[in-house]
């Protein structure tokens, strides 16, 4: 067994886990724990246990977002749903990720990575305004949708 | 902000090809879009980078390439490494089939990959970050949050919540253009197995149709914003396969012996007797045969002498996959 198909046994446990609770945790370890005999080095085994110890931090729920955190949000909402012309809308994204960053600076050291994460998909929206790789619907041309 | 070409004989080249190196191995690939080079943008500490239209990477000093080092926080140095193995599973792929009638060469690809991408980096990056010497980092977080949202509900559509992560990593096999193909190939089976005859033209076009309806404009946005959407564009999404699915199930009421009149997804193919047909597992493993592009069957046993993993997909074809295509792709969103 390759790692990669072990990591995708791990992920589906993972879900389980998190959709059903604790209650799932026994179960899901034994079922990964009876894979590790078909992985084929000692270096992979190793990291599948290390996997499987994780399982049942999935059980506890995340952290609901901070009043920060939301706010962020708002204003790379509001970014995403500026209009104007390309230049206009690329310079009301760009004032919104330094405006997001600058959140980040107030967040706690826990929480800033993820304030901060919402500016790269920000970040290619304005790269995408200002350069498309693709057609918006290439079908369109095609079946009149 | 200035942007310098990192020295390959650095420890910050050392680290980041490390890291690829870590990801290609974790998931192997005979595409390699990545052209050695490495860039950093410096100074201003607000823009990510992203893997180039001409294979480099670029990359920001500040928020990734200086938290890849020993002693940065956990929660930044987790959010630095998933965006590597993020960037990196980019370099892994084709994005283009310009012949594949089912291909999908529009911003819905576009949007989809990052869902399929983000999906696979943020399950991924435990293991990845482990084998780098990281050891056990906190779970990341999806920064593609509604379009990971929409990604996986569409999964769990298709192959059901215990099989959508295999379906997952079925999907980003494929060329960019093909992910939908893929998800669609997974719905015949489960949905209209019954309904569908295993005849390729049969499935391909049955494929096409749900592609169609999956491929909602919804997609053209979801992967742009972090508003509450993903959701409702994965409720619109299935509600569209369900109805296809319902179209597909009375042509085959009125129609069983003809293939479904749908139209080829992909604009550039006209549709011809002459078109290839083949499943999704085939294009995966035999993709970057020209032959096979140009719409002539693969060679006789050119997939038939892997041996068969768990899921179906054939161990040898993910190394022996791609030859003979080298197309730069685009930079990454």
């Amino acid at each position: 067994m390759e790692l990669r198909e072990f990591n995708v046994a791990h992920a589906t446990a993972k879900r389980r886990i998190r959709r059903e609770g604790f209650d799932a945790v026994p179960a899901a370890e034994a079922e990964l724990r009876a894979l590790l005999p078909q992985l084929t080095s000692d270096e992979d085994r190793r990291l599948a246990v290390n996997l499987i110890e994780r399982l049942p931090g999935y059980a506890v729920p995340p952290s609901p977002p901070s009043a920060l955190m939301q706010e962020a949000r708002e204003v790379e909402r509001t970014a995403y749903e500026a209009t104007g012309t390309v230049e206009e809308r690329a310079a009301v994204i760009a004032d919104a990720r330094r405006q997001i960053f600058e959140m980040a600076e107030r967040a706690s050291a826990e929480e800033a990575p993820s304030i901060q994460g919402l500016t790269r998909v920000l970040e290619h929206l304005e790269n995408n305004l200002r350069a498309p790789y693709w057609p918006s619907d290439g079908r369109q041309r095609h079946n009149g949708q | 902000m200035a942007t310098v070409e990192i020295d390959p004989s650095s420890e910050t080249y050392g680290q980041f090809a490390k890291l690829y190196r870590i990801a290609r191995r974790q998931f192997p690939s005979a595409v390699d879009r990545w052209n050695g080079k490495l860039y950093a943008t410096v100074g201003e500490g607000r823009r990510w980078g992203s893997l180039q239209r001409d294979g480099s990477f670029k990359l920001s000093k500040e928020l990734v390439l200086d938290r890849l080092a020993a002693g940065t926080p956990p929660h930044k140095q987790v959010q630095a490494v998933t965006t590597v193995l993020h960037e990196s599973l980019h370099a892994r792929v084709e994005v283009d089939a310009p012949l594949e009638p089912n291909a999908v060469p529009s911003q819905h690809s576009q949007a989809l990959d990052e869902g399929l991408t983000e999906w696979v980096a943020i399950d991924g990056v435990a293991v990845f970050a482990d084998e780098a010497g990281y050891g056990q980092l906190p779970d990341a977080v999806p920064e593609y949050s509604q379009v990971y949202y929409a990604t996986e509900l569409l999964l769990e559509y298709a192959a059901g919540t215990d099989r959508a992560q295999e379906l997952a990593d079925r999907a980003i096999d494929a060329p960019v253009v093909m992910r939908w193909d893929v998800i669609a190939d997974e719905i015949v089976k489960n949905h209209l197995g019954t309904t569908v005859p295993p005849d390729p033209l049969h499935r391909q076009a049955a494929r096409a149709e749900l592609i169609h309806a999956m491929t909602r404009p919804g997609w053209l946005d979801v992967h742009q914003t972090q508003a509450n959407v993903g959701a409702a564009v994965a409720q619109e999404t299935t509600q569209a396969i369900g109805a296809a699915a319902d179209r597909i199930r009375e042509h085959y009421l009125q129609n069983p012996g003809t293939p479904y009149p749908a139209e080829n997804p992909n604009f550039r193919v006209a549709r011809s007797a002459y078109q290839h047909v083949g499943g999704p597992q085939e294009r995966m493993v035999s993709h970057g045969e020209l032959r096979f592009l140009t719409g002539t069957a693969p060679a006789s046993g050119a997939t038939s002498q892997r041996p068969e993993l768990r899921d179906g997909r054939r161990a040898a074809g993910r190394d022996a996959a791609y030859r003979g295509t080298s197309r730069k792709g685009r930079s990454r969103t």
